[in-house]
């Protein structure tokens, strides 16, 4: 029992990390601009393949593909925010607007990679082989390395956004863009930014993912529900909260795995999620309402 | 109806129209503003003072019809953050903060576009934090936790660590208490002692009084009087403009 509590608490560890690289990329979307970019698994997917072929195509190395499907995202997110977003900010329905047209962008990449890269089932390479043993419990050198990683990502980012002048002015283009014009910010140019880097980081964990999981077309489409619960429980606020509501879904979910088994476990974490925001309608973590 | 100068302009205005559909919230409005004066602007509640500020600054629209010229460059079509960094800076009535930002993130963001060296930005932002007497142990705090004469402070403190060379004020004294209005009155004409031009608008008449070396009166969109402010208030079609009629 106490190994499969260590692993349980283990695989918590690495879902939490994953979850929370994920969720931190949709939630600077959602802080800056105030739209949920539903193309956001999609951008993982572009990522995960794009290093796919960087790597194991052309031969060149995890760490070129990790460069290479990371930078391919961001592109794709900057294309996305031009051609499917900004045409709408002045439109009073931009929420509904763009829930349809990011949804367009995650169909047309989801389609475009399967024309591109086919049907058949790839994976990455590892950052790392080999497995550690923690109190009898296993788990990989790669996903060791994932724990390692999101912290170090998110604080990264934290510090970007908290610490930097390029970082505030992002944050000041999501709190009051009139003001932020005022200023001499541009705003769309801000946007943009904050589009390439969630994209960015979206593409960036789809790249460790697709180390532990096959590379599909939909690859992202599971974790995007799982993001997007995480930055709406977390209170669709600061970095802190949607890190911690990451690792809150991710224990949750490896405890749900080992007690009620992995067909139900979906079902009781969109169950817990409705319940705190009855309780809590402003999420775990408080942040805007 | 124009009011204009033979001494250096710095702002001119040349026949700007804004219409909403059917209403037309400005109308034929020209004036020059020169360099280095305090220009106030007045008018009852919905006379479009607030709509020209819009069309100069571009936020959040142009003119429908007109020209704006800024510097000698036409402006009326550049994006608001193109004119800002231009130099020509203005606050709004209700709060134009970022929530979120200390009161010193705020204007050090401000002078992000301005050419502040960055190893000047701290030192440059504390000392106008300290021009404008902005208390030390506050610059810290989140801006939406701030008082309304704090938050006026820092519109005009982000305003200025721009260095512009026009400053607009939309009714800065609103929600102030009588010793907030005073020191305020203080603080515009340091300000304007630097060689900041200023565009006031006040619905506090003694402070517009006090203030400006010129005023202009707007009524239903148009210019109904201009010139000096003492001779301005005392016209009849301004008094009725505010009374509805000539009073004893």
């Amino acid at each position: 029992m106490t190994e499969a509590m260590i692993a349980t608490i283990l695989s918590g560890l690495v879902l939490g990390s994953l979850y929370a690289m994920m969720a931190s990329g949709l939630s600077v979307v959602w802080t800056t601009l105030g739209v949920f970019n539903f193309a956001h698994g999609a951008l993982m997917t572009l990522g995960a393949y794009v290093a796919w072929t960087i790597s194991e195509y052309l031969g060149l190395g995890l760490a070129a593909g990790m460069v290479a499907g990371t930078l391919a995202a961001a592109l794709a997110g900057i294309v996305i925010e031009r051609l499917l977003v900004r045409p709408f900010y002045t439109n009073r329905n931009m929420l509904l607007i763009t829930v349809m047209t990011t949804l367009a962008a995650m169909i047309i990449i989801e389609k475009g990679t399967q024309v591109i890269w086919g049907p058949r089932l790839k994976q990455l390479p590892r950052i790392a082989d080999g497995e550690l043993f923690i109190f009898g419990s296993a788990i990989s050198v790669h996903e060791a390395l994932i724990v390692l990683i999101a912290p170090v990502t998110l604080i990264a980012l934290w510090a970007f956004t908290a610490r930097t002048l390029t970082g505030r002015s992002l944050r000041a283009a999501g709190q009051n863009q009139t003001a932020a014009a005022l200023i001499g910010i541009h705003v769309p140019h801000a946007y943009g930014l904050a589009y390439a880097l969630s994209a960015g980081l979206a593409g960036f964990t789809g790249v460790l993912l697709g180390s532990i999981r096959f590379l599909t077309p939909t690859l992202g489409s599971e974790p995007l529900v799982k993001a997007m619960t995480v930055v709406i429980l977390g209170g669709l606020g600061s970095l802190g909260a949607t890190a911690g509501a990451a690792f809150v879904i991710g224990f949750l979910e490896a405890f749900l795995v080992l007690t009620v088994g992995l067909y139900w476990t979906p079902s009781l974490l969109f169950l817990t999620m409705i319940v705190v925001l009855i309780f809590r309608p402003n999420g775990l973590f408080g942040g805007r309402s | 109806m124009t009011i204009e100068t033979e001494l250096e302009q710095i702002l001119d205005i040349r026949g700007v129209n804004k219409a909403f559909g059917g209403l037309q919230a400005v109308r034929d409005v020209s004036l020059t503003v020169q360099r280095g004066e305090i220009f106030g602007i007045a008018g009852p509640n919905g006379s479009g003072k607030s709509t020209l500020f819009n069309l100069i600054t571009g936020i959040p629209y142009g003119p429908t019809s007109g020209e704006v010229h800024f510097l000698g460059n036409r402006i009326d079509r550049w994006p608001a953050h193109r004119i800002a960094r231009a130099g020509l800076c203005r606050t709004f009535q209700k709060d134009a903060e970022f929530p979120e930002l200390s009161a010193r993130e705020t204007v050090l963001i401000s002078a992000v576009y301005c050419g502040v060296e960055q190893r000047q930005l701290r030192e440059r932002s504390d000392k106008l934090l300290d021009d404008l007497k902005f208390a030390a142990e506050r610059r810290d705090m989140k801006t939406s936790e701030l008082s309304v004469y704090e938050k006026k402070q820092l519109m005009i403190a982000s305003a200025l660590i721009s260095k512009p060379h026009v400053l607009m004020l939309d009714e800065p004294a609103s929600g102030l208490t009588k010793p907030e209005i005073k020191a305020l009155d203080e603080l515009l004409l340091s300000i304007n002692r630097t060689g900041v031009t200023i565009l006031l608008i006040e619905h506090v008449l003694s402070l517009l009084l006090s203030l400006s070396q010129r005023l202009l009166v707007l009524n239903h969109g148009a210019i109904i009087a201009a010139g000096d402010p003492q001779d301005v208030v005392k016209q009849d079609v301004v008094i009725e403009a505010y009374l509805g009629g000539r009073s004893n």
